[in-house]
């Protein structure tokens, strides 16, 4: 893909012009080069779990540095990022047992990255959204409030349990963007080019002032009808003017490059959300989540690749699955045939995560890369597919989130709740959460990463 | 005000909730997925939960769920309503009413731009209990700016006035014109100020057109149009306050034609013309449209959950050779062109949804209901049939409802006795238990799909519930997962006899054989009658009912028995009742700052 750098120079040119800048620039010049980057958290989803016969054709021989990566299982394609690996496996998703009407795909959704149980209704479907907010999302408000994007790659649009794998809060499902352009447009279009001159572009910024006057007019709006609502509608109004109040912002200043910063150029517009799309789709969001973090543009995102109980059937492999891949995940563990066909369509996820942990590690920072400066972490719904595990839940992380994590090995975690995985992410992050998720399953970290 | 349930009933639910603790197969949305391999996957073992976890609680039936509220009508003295929740339109409301305040110049559907589908209130599309999130936010921005662009491209075609003879006073107009229609009221004359200021920052320096397109973004992104606004007339007192006419102007076009109101019913709304009889006489206007069958399809497909058909997954093409995926979207149209053809064309009673031979078939649904293929040169659009009365009465012997309640590789009497007991009767068993093995049995060439699934429940705690749907379920057994009539399965004689367990209602009672003999007791049923009322209110109100709307439910449910159970005069029923006209108060929060 074709790029245009953005150099810190050229960026701070632009912002210069802008005098509200001005008295800022000694310092964006002095110090930001010094500072250390702040620890960034890429969340990757796959559905329907791992393999039919898991831990088996899954899980790694030996244990902690000294571990392989077998042959033929789901995790050999990660050879190559071997020693920024920290692949974690034993930990339970406690919520997904203990949550009403839990049994299906959609339940280990709403639970696998919140950690809270489900509400006891239909609010989601076939059963309740969760009380409380997905872990990255815990540790972006925990950092003040930070900008978080959700990525998706076809994933069904109706707002259910078993499309959302994100919340921002109980009940507030996070959809993800399917579309890498409109991805793009939301988080390259506020950023200035720079003009030969120096000069901003007058154009430019006459599309964003009038942005902004709209937004001022939507904005008032709602803070008009808000005052005449009851509680729990002015709940709904307030999520509302807060992402308006977020728009206004980014049209008010410019966000920050970081080194390394290169801006993708605008991937085709078209249809990239269907099945067939998959890898090309894949591609350009994954292309963007290492532009947006390299500068600056957010520090968490997710890519969600389909919706719980995956009904893909993986037509870009040579040999396609034969059923539907949820299908094909309920086979008994004797089953080799669809044994095999599973960990086949597994073994292409995790081509997909060194895809990304390659992009990320390509961005120099400093003496490290953007991937060591991150944390990469991939999951599923469910462990064991044919019987809806909730136990010893697979987890793949990388990159050691700046060496807040020691990485070249396999860590067990001997039942301990998934919510201690995630308090031990936030940490790293620079979140001094004592837990994610509701905290009757314990609280502090997960030892030993 | 005193809520009965129905004594029988609710004791044998409180049965069913102290068992079931083994074996279940409740696909939902995963049918035609968890058992398609015939798998017996081990369950890993229940441990109870961490002190202070709720165990998972059963609701039986009754007010606040989904359930029928009853109430004796003598009980029901003054207005009395409920809540009307703030909900962002659904996305085909959007595309309706963008389609309807832009015509003739938009096509297409721009809610394509918006990330997130609908959620849901039982089987119905409905934003109430969901927040918008900051892309929610973004996405309605990008899809005013497409909209807007389109729009201003073809100005022309859309004033009411001629800009070369003023321009402003022409931007005035338009805004005032299009703003009436978007938020479905008179626009106050500083938000009218607001658009105008707009399109004076858009026109300074550029065109007319650009002006226009800036404020259409603003009106397009503003709560007014993207949001229902129930908030009823301002000074009232009490627990109750009535809807302004407005308001119901767009309840009654949102239940009707899922979009804006119309311009008489906008000047009715400002001519104070919408009382009781007004709104009856307008519900009749919108109802003799072509454009209620929206509503009619809408409501049919969500209610029997055949919107979920494009969640189901494929049926297995060695066993169903006339399967293809294409059938999913026809089996759903199918059965709107039904529903809409009772109610429009056929007399509009209830008993004849659930007894009809009628259908309309197209493409490859003839072949499964093993009709001859079109005639040459009628090419391939939908026409109207009749099926073999034996076999077919009603939609719930229509392909789409027996394919979507059936696996990829065989029948489901319990997911087809479940909708039928949740959907139709309103009597939902509970959600199974967590932890179980929701995995339907093998496949077993040599036992008859019933008897495998008898096998699976019986002496086991899942009995107890699974007695509520599954006989039910087993009068269905003469379709096979893909919808065809079959007398014999592997050579087995098919026993499709059943019965609807604990059931109260008379019609109900006894040994039923087939489900054109179940059709036919459905279709007499008043606990049917009770639910399509309660289904037909929660459609019209987007929300689950309370308390509040007992006594409009019992008014609406007399008006729809004295016309002989016809749907339409159940719907006039519904909008002339309280709880449609009038909201419970505002309890007003203290302002967020």
């Amino acid at each position: 893909m074709r790029s245009t750098a953005f150099t810190r120079r050229s960026i701070i040119k632009a912002l210069g012009a802008a005098p509200v800048f001005g008295p800022l620039l000694p310092l964006l010049e002095s110090d930001a080069e010094a500072a250390p980057a702040a620890p960034r958290l890429i969340i990757f989803f796959s559905s329907p779990g791992m393999t039919t016969t898991y831990p088996n054709s899954w899980a790694p021989a030996g244990a902690d540095a000294a571990f392989t990566l077998r042959p033929g299982t789901v995790l050999e394609p990660l050879e190559p990022m071997k020693k920024k690996l920290l692949i974690v496996d034993g930990v339970d998703n406690l919520a997904f047992r203990d949550s009403p009407n839990a049994g299906g795909h959609p339940v280990g959704m709403g639970t696998i990255l919140t950690g809270h149980l489900e509400a006891n209704d239909k609010s989601g479907g076939t059963a309740g959204w969760p009380l409380g907010p997905s872990m990255d999302q815990a540790i972006a408000a925990r950092l003040g409030g930070l900008r978080t994007i959700q990525l998706g790659v076809n994933v069904d649009r109706d707002e259910i349990l078993g499309t959302r794998l994100c919340y921002l809060a109980a009940r507030q499902p996070l959809a993800p963007q399917n579309n890498p352009a409109a991805a793009f447009d939301s988080l390259f279009k506020d950023f200035r080019p720079p003009t030969a001159t120096g000069a901003p572009d007058p154009e430019f910024e006459r599309l964003r002032a009038l942005r902004k006057s709209v937004l001022d007019n939507v904005r008032t709006d709602l803070t008009r009808l808000r005052s005449r609502l009851g509680m729990a509608d002015q709940q709904k109004l307030e999520a509302h003017l807060d992402g308006v109040r977020k728009i206004e912002g980014r049209l008010s200043a410019p966000i920050e490059a970081a080194a390394g910063c290169a801006s993708p150029i605008k991937p085709p517009t078209g249809t990239f959300e269907t099945e067939a799309a998959v890898p090309q789709a894949g591609r350009l969001q994954m292309e963007i989540i290492r532009s947006a973090l390299a500068c600056n543009l957010t520090r968490i995102m997710s890519l969600q690749w389909g919706k719980a109980f995956s009904s893909w059937r993986y037509g870009w492999l040579p040999q396609p699955m034969p059923a539907e891949i949820h299908d094909i995940s309920h086979a008994k563990p004797e089953d080799t045939v669809n044994a095999a066909h599973m960990t086949r369509a597994m073994r292409w996820i995790a081509e997909q995560s060194l895809a990304m942990m390659q992009l990320l590690d390509a961005v120099k920072e400093g003496d490290r890369t953007l991937l060591d400066n991150s944390i990469f972490m991939w999951c599923t719904e469910i462990s064991r597919s044919n019987s809806h595990d909730y136990r010893n839940m697979p987890f793949v992380l990388a990159g050691s989130g700046g060496g807040a994590f020691q990485t070249g090995r396999y860590v067990r975690g001997n039942g301990a709740p998934t919510n201690k995985l995630y308090t031990s992410i936030a940490h790293a992050m620079g979140a001094d959460l004592e837990t994610i998720g509701d905290p009757r399953y314990g609280t502090g970290r997960l030892p030993g990463l | 005000m005193k809520l009965t349930s129905n004594g029988r009933t609710m004791l044998l639910w409180a049965t069913c909730a102290a068992g079931c603790t083994g074996v279940i197969d409740d696909g939902g949305m995963q049918v035609g997925g968890a058992d398609t391999l015939g798998s017996a996957g081990v369950r890993p073992g229940k441990s109870p939960p961490p002190a202070g976890m709720p165990a998972g609680m059963i609701v039986p039936p009754g007010p606040g769920g989904t359930g029928t509220p009853s109430v004796a009508s003598s009980a029901c003295t003054g207005p009395a309503a409920g809540e009307a929740p703030l909900r962002r339109l659904t996305n085909q409301q959007y595309d309706n009413a963008l389609r309807d305040l832009f015509a003739p110049v938009l096509v297409g559907t721009p809610s394509g731009l918006l990330s997130s589908g609908d959620a849901r209130v039982g089987p119905f599309s409905s934003n109430a209990g969901v927040a918008i999130s900051e892309l929610g936010v973004q996405d309605y921005g990008a899809a005013a700016d497409d909209v807007a662009s389109k729009v201003a491209a073809a100005l022309t075609q859309v004033l009411p006035c001629d800009p070369a003879a003023g321009e402003e006073t022409c931007a005035r107009a338009y805004l005032a014109k299009l703003g009436r229609r978007a938020y479905r009221r008179t626009v106050e004359a500083d938000e009218l100020n607001g658009l105008v200021a707009l399109y004076r920052a858009g026109r300074a320096g550029k065109t007319f057109a650009d002006g226009v397109r800036v404020a259409l973004t603003a009106v397009l992104q503003s709560p007014h149009f993207l949001y229902h606004i129930e908030l009823g007339k301002p000074d009232a007192r009490g627990a109750t306050t009535p809807l302004t006419a407005f308001e119901v102007a767009s309840r009654l076009s949102f239940l009707f034609w899922n979009s804006i109101p119309d311009d008489p019913l906008l000047v009715a709304a400002e001519r104070n013309g919408l009382d009781v009889a007004g709104v009856e006489q307008q519900a009749r206007r919108l109802m003799a449209s072509q454009r209620f069958r929206t509503a009619i399809e809408a409501f049919h497909v969500q209610w029997l959950e055949l919107d979920m058909l494009e969640q189901v997954g494929d049926k297995d093409r060695k066993l169903y050779p006339l399967y293809n995926p294409a059938l999913k979207r026809l089996m759903a149209s199918e059965l709107g062109q039904f529903a809409s053809h009772v109610i429009l064309s056929a007399g509009g009673k209830m008993e004849t949804l659930f007894t009809s031979p009628t259908t309309f078939v197209r493409g490859g649904l003839a072949s499964v209901y093993e009709l001859p293929a079109a005639p040459a040169g009628a090419g391939d659009a939908w026409r109207q049939v009749e099926l073999n009365p034996a076999q077919r009465a009603g939609f719930l012997t229509q392909v789409g409802f027996l394919a979507r309640t059936s696996h990829a590789d065989q029948t489901s009497p319990v997911i087809r006795g479940r909708i039928v007991r949740a959907n139709v009767l309103c009597e939902p068993p509970p959600p199974p238990p967590p932890g179980v093995n929701d995995e339907p049995p093998g496949l077993d060439a040599s036992l008859p799909t019933r008897q495998r699934f008898e096998k699976l429940a019986k002496g086991t705690d899942c009995f107890a519930c699974h007695r509520l749907m599954n006989p039910i379920g087993y009068t269905f057994e003469n379709y096979d997962a893909l919808g065809q009539w079959r007398d014999t399965e592997g050579g087995m004689a098919v026993d499709a006899s059943g019965e609807v367990v604990g059931s109260a209602d008379a019609a109900l009672a006894g040994r039923i054989v087939g489900a054109v003999d179940l059709g036919k007791r459905l279709g007499r049923s008043q606990t049917v009658a009770r639910c399509m009322t309660t289904n037909w209110m929660r459609y019209a109100l987007a929300r689950e009912l309370g308390a509040g709307d007992a006594c409009s439910h019992e008014r609406a449910f007399e008006g729809f028995r004295q016309s002989g159970m016809d749907v339409r005069e159940l719907l006039v029923a519904v909008v002339k009742s309280d709880t449609f006209g009038n909201r419970a108060a505002i309890v007003s929060g203290s302002a967020a700052p």
